[in-house]
């Protein structure tokens, strides 16, 4: 009884995870797969989420405030940066990895100075468990997963079921036939690009009282979602959701048997090896 | 053919970097020796990058598994004085990894950007394992690394003590080192790296295996990274977690970016204006050095990306490249 309380525990904690990753994934693989664009200031991105809810917190305003604030002043943030630097590099994919790694050192030190270099909490805004089959779980990472799946739906809705998402997904396919059908190809961009930096945001504002606040979170959860998008396969968004599942229970799972240092470690190195022999993702045609 | 000033310049480069360590004092000495070390680690960043077009955001992996390795030996085997070996298996061990990941990599088609994405993670796969295994020292490090010395087989050996001596045999190690990148990117092979860097699929049709040769490519890359690796350790007594870092691995593109990519020699350029130019900043103004770095790379990518080698060759009084070449690294981008 013990053992199957622990194990549904871990699945949870698996699906918690695996919630969170496919939200910050989903706006890098909009980004990538509309603009071509990698984003290396993604994991910034969500970093500037949590430090709202801290800026939120220091103003005396309540977390939930920050919360349903971060995805807007990171949606604005990142509308700056496509404005201002991702702009000029269409194409050029090398070139943004470049510029958007720059941005990530500048955010990076930038919060250094505002905020300190060290770790930074916020008070938890929702405590308490609630019985799941018989056992107890903290009710915060249950709301978690509920407003992941929510504006993961949102995101699905909008892409496939609106006419935002049906000019989205032409210039996916063709951007010159696009734009040739009247579609505002530099608008549509700039919007994708504030959304995926909204949702980057306000991943890192859900996760803020679950990890521990620092200037260098990011990165981590960079890498990790690098690995779902490719992992799921370019250019679809069905394939995050897959990609997002491999890398979270698997992570999850394994550190449930080695630390979980070296279990993160060994995800990556098993997602290399599933690249070598599907290098189009797992979900990939 | 080098033209008139370029010889010039090149001469008075040696010329001053031979009569440095009396002028310029044991300070401004260990920091040139650090600087030429991490030359050869740029260069090696450069022969992959600047010549098969490959960006490696993941270099310092192979500088810290050379550090690493020479260091563990060091302290960890009773009576281990045969610091060859030490080189020798610094330059294997990164050479195997990149084969590893080449054959997982490059055979897949997985090249271009999706490759840079998966060597930064492989950098921080590094990062952490050796920030949480204690016995490799965990965030602390390994501490105690015996100096600088080359020993050979058969007890043959020096042991370098002063400052200008360890600085002149790094000074002999790069010139070493450059040379054999040099010979490398103008041989046959070097020259059909330059042309998948151009068009691969052209290349492919030439009947050329591109993704066995870029494999080799990023194999001596990675062997020159553990070498500069292992010749770090010694010369500063002690390796740590950063060196695998995400951030060393930013760093030495940022010297390869500043000197000039595909120059070999702006390698060196690089590593010794940055370093030169982080002492004096980060003196004063240690927050701005790395708001400095991110504007840097921003700005490059705009303004300046041929670095100061790339940018000097480009000036008129220097006969131009032979046109195709000069073509591609235009439209090339990075």
């Amino acid at each position: 009884m013990l053992e199957l309380g622990s194990l549904l525990t871990q699945f949870l904690n698996g699906a918690t995870l695996v919630s969170v990753l496919i939200l910050i994934s989903i706006g890098l693989a909009i980004i990538f797969g509309v603009m071509g664009v990698i984003n290396l200031a993604h994991g910034e991105f969500f970093i500037l989420g949590a430090y709202t809810v801290i800026a939120a917190d220091v103003l005396r305003l309540s977390a939930w405030w920050g919360i349903a604030l971060a995805p807007v002043v990171v949606g604005l943030f990142g509308a700056l940066v496509e404005v201002g630097i991702i702009r000029f590099l269409y194409r050029r994919p090398l070139e943004t990895l470049l510029a958007t790694w720059g941005l990530s050192i500048v955010i990076r030190q930038l919060v250094r100075i505002v905020f300190g270099v060290g770790y930074r909490a916020s008070p938890h805004p929702l405590l308490g468990d609630v019985r799941v089959f018989g056992f107890t779980y903290p009710i915060y990472r249950v709301f978690l997963m509920a407003v992941c799946v929510a504006v993961i739906a949102i995101t699905f809705y909008v892409f496939y079921r609106t006419d935002f998402g049906l000019k989205i997904r032409a210039i996916t396919q063709d951007v010159e036939m696009a734009s040739a059908l009247a579609i505002n190809t530099s608008r549509m961009y700039l919007s994708t690009f504030a959304l995926g930096s909204a949702l980057a945001g306000l991943a890192g504002a859900l996760m803020t009282p679950e990890i521990t606040v620092s200037p260098e979170a990011g990165v981590n959860f960079l890498a990790r979602s690098f690995f779902v998008v490719i992992l799921g396969g370019i250019g679809q968004l069905a394939g995050v959701l897959g990609g997002g599942i491999v890398v979270g229970e698997l992570e999850t799972l394994l550190s449930y048997l080695i630390s979980a240092t070296t279990a993160q470690a060994a995800v990556l190195v098993i997602a290399i090896i599933i690249i070598r022999f599907r290098p189009r993702g797992l979900f990939g045609g | 053919m080098r033209s008139q000033p370029a010889r010039l310049l090149f001469a008075a480069g040696v010329l001053v970097a031979l009569a440095l360590p009396p002028v310029a004092g044991k300070y401004y000495t260990e920091l040139l020796s650090q600087a030429l070390i991490f030359g050869i680690f740029a260069m090696s960043l450069d022969l992959l990058w600047g010549y098969a077009g490959v960006l490696n955001f993941g270099h310092a992996a192979y500088f810290g598994l050379g550090g690493y390795l020479v260091a563990l030996l060091a302290r960890e085997v009773q009576g281990f004085d045969q610091s060859y070996l030490g080189y020798a298996l610094a330059v294997l061990l990164p050479v195997v990894l990149a084969g590893a990941l080449g054959y997982f990599l490059f055979y897949s088609h997985v090249t271009g950007v999706y490759f840079t994405i998966i060597t930064l993670v492989v950098t921080m796969i590094f990062q952490l394992i050796v920030s949480d295994w204690y016995w490799l020292g965990g965030m602390n490090g390994l501490l105690g690394v015996p100096g600088f010395a080359l020993h050979g087989p058969s007890g043959l050996g020096w042991e370098f003590d002063s400052e200008a001596q360890v600085y002149y045999v790094l000074l002999v190690v790069s010139a070493i080192c450059y040379l054999l990148c040099r010979y490398i990117v103008r041989s046959p092979f070097g020259l059909v790296m330059a042309a998948t860097k151009d068009n691969q699929e052209r290349t492919e049709f030439f009947g050329y295996d591109t993704a066995y040769l870029t494999t080799i490519m990023f194999m001596i890359s990675a062997g020159l990274a553990g070498l500069s690796g292992a010749l770090y350790a010694h010369f500063s007594g002690f390796v740590s977690p950063p060196l695998f870092g995400l951030n060393f691995s930013t760093d030495v593109i940022v010297w390869v970016a500043v000197g000039g990519r595909g120059t070999l020699v702006g390698a060196f350029v690089g590593a010794v204006l940055v370093n030169l130019l982080k002492a004096i900043i980060s003196d004063f103004l240690a927050v701005l050095w790395l708001l400095i770095v991110g504007l840097f790379f921003i700005v490059t990518v705009f303004f300046f990306p041929d670095g100061i080698v790339g940018t000097l060759r480009r000036t008129p009084w220097r006969a131009p490249r032979p046109l195709p070449r000069a073509a591609s690294m235009r439209e090339g981008g990075v």
